[in-house]
């Protein structure tokens, strides 16, 4: 679960880019994250996933409250987390099989473990053919599926989805979405932030949309427009 | 993971970081070896002159050499005078033939039989005291004697100026080896920034994906320590290759000082030299990776 108790977010020069945010969002939901641009999605979803921390206020995911964390206790906390990066974040000398396989290693995962988990969310994002591939070698689209693969390879809990449909064509971005949407059905909540009407509209889900930091609309099976 | 895992994965992470900086990785190890080198020179040196003041500190009695004619008779007087002194422990008397001989055999590569016909050596008494600071009052009083003796030779003074140049290069030496130290520990710690600029990015992403400061850490340390190791393994082979000719060369040049010949008896200092270098790669890494992750 998700929980942000009056949650202020005011970066270090000056600038409040989120207000005063009430939010709950329960395990297996899958919410869209709208808003116009320099709204403050990005810094929502940085919040959780403790990339900065909030100003004032509380954030609780599952049994973890965010304030409390030691700086020693945050890479273990992300671990329960999965997150895609709006520009990727890909080690570019590393293959593709080798970028999936560093976030289990980095949590001491045993070899042959390593090699099922990773076969199995390469085979899920539809990349089994390309393991040996670099980063660089890959579409666009591609790129964003091993950052998929890459954040959801040790199954966590929450998956944070910033603009993952943002530079890809309206067929890719269809595919990503179904992608997230049986990603979904496997028990895990997904929090995507996103600009794309079409898929909004297209697959009705929750909608929270915040707006020059203020949370503006909170909507079960909501549209992109109100 | 198993440790044996964990360790193949951490080595092949050392080895991407390596080959990514290899000229600075080169340069380290350069300088590392270069300073352990010198600091091995030094061990080395200290230890032979160490032996040579205790060879020749442990040799604490005074020998009288007699002028050539004096006869047995008065020789065995001024033993027995000599004797009756306070602080004189013993007084053995050496005839000339007998100090010829065994200084032959003592020094038998020498061959002084080739070029030395008659015995040049004469009569002797050797002199050992009770308490070794005596010694100083002991010359003195002798010194009155000079109808008698001929010469008197002791070791004590000496070894005293030996210990005192040991103690002059040691000083010497070892202030050296703290200003190698320090840069070489200095040259560590920014081949290791280096290597952490360039992997700067990727350090940042293995933050991301749950990365603890600690796992990250682990191969820039093992790096350093690979340099440390490469370096002091270098240091130890130059001077293994370097010892055995120099000392040789004394040797021959030099017969009277008990130079270290066994070389077996140096490798403690080999030892101390590779764990220096261990030591002081590990902590060049520790310091740059941990300024960097903050
Ligand atoms: N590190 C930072 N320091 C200062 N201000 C920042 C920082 N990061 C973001 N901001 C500001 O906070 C506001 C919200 O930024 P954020 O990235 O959350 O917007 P967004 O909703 O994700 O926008 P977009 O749709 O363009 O990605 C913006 O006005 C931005 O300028
Ligand atoms: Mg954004």
């Amino acid at each position: 679960m998700i929980q942000f108790k009056k949650v202020t977010k005011a970066y270090p020069n000056g600038f409040n880019a989120l207000c005063n945010i009430d939010l709950v969002i329960p395990e297996n939901e899958f919410v869209y994250l709208i808003g116009p641009s320099g709204a403050g999605k990005s810094t929502l979803l940085r919040l959780i996933f403790m990339e900065e921390l909030a100003s004032s206020g509380e954030i609780i995911i599952d049994k973890y409250v965010l304030s409390e964390l030691t700086p020693v206790q945050i890479p273990y906390y992300r671990r329960n987390i999965g997150m895609i990066f709006q520009d990727y974040k890909l080690l570019p000398r590393r293959t593709v099989y080798e970028n999936v396989a560093f976030a289990l290693h980095v949590m001491h995962v045993s070899p042959k473990k390593i090699r099922e988990q990773v076969d199995y969310a390469l085979d899920l994002v539809g990349l089994s053919g390309k393991k040996t591939h670099y980063p660089r070698e890959l579409s666009g689209g591609e790129q964003q599926k091993i950052c998929i693969a890459r954040a959801i390879v040790n199954q966590p809990a929450i998956l944070l989805c910033d603009e993952p449909t943002g530079n890809l064509d309206p067929e890719t971005s269809w595919e990503i979405v179904h992608l997230l949407t049986k990603i979904n059905a496997y028990n895990t909540t997904i929090l995507m932030a996103t600009h794309d009407t079409e898929i909004v509209d297209g697959i009705p889900k929750r909608v929270i949309a915040v707006n020059k930091g203020i949370l503006a609309r909170d909507q079960v099976l909501g549209t992109y427009v109100q | 993971m198993t440790g044996i895992n964990a360790l193949l994965f951490f080595l092949n992470e050392t080895f991407i970081g390596i080959r990514r900086s290899r000229l600075m990785s080169l340069i380290a190890v350069a300088t590392v070896a270069v300073t352990l080198i010198i600091l091995g020179l030094f061990m080395v040196i200290s230890a032979n002159i160490g032996r040579i003041t205790y060879d020749i500190a442990s040799k604490l009695d005074i020998r009288l050499f007699l002028k050539k004619n004096m006869s047995i008779e008065d020789i065995q007087q001024f033993k027995r005078k000599l004797k009756s002194i306070e602080g004189i422990n013993d007084v053995v008397f050496i005839d000339n033939d007998t100090a010829w001989n065994t200084l032959k055999e003592h020094y038998s590569h020498l061959q002084f039989d080739e070029f030395i016909e008659k015995n040049p050596l004469p009569h002797s008494l050797i002199i050992t005291l009770n308490r070794s600071h005596d010694i100083a009052p002991m010359i003195l009083y002798l010194k009155r004697y000079n109808t008698i003796i001929d010469d008197i030779v002791y070791g004590g003074e000496l070894a005293e100026r030996v210990d005192v140049f040991r103690k002059f290069i040691s000083l010497f030496g070892w202030s050296l080896i703290i200003l190698l130290v320090m840069s070489s520990l200095f040259i560590i710690v920014n081949t290791i920034r280096l290597t952490v600029i360039v992997r700067d990015e990727e350090i940042g992403i293995m933050q991301l994906v749950g990365a603890t400061n600690r796992f990250i850490k682990i191969p820039f340390l093992i790096e350093g320590f690979i340099i440390g190791i490469l370096g002091a393994g270098i240091a130890v082979t130059v001077l293994i290759l370097v010892y055995n000719p120099i000392v040789s060369q004394l040797v021959e040049e030099l017969p009277f000082l008990p130079f270290i010949t066994n070389h077996s008896s140096l490798y403690y200092i080999y030892g101390f030299v590779l764990m220096s270098g261990a030591i002081i790669g590990t902590v060049g890494a520790y310091i740059s990776i941990s300024r960097s992750l903050k």
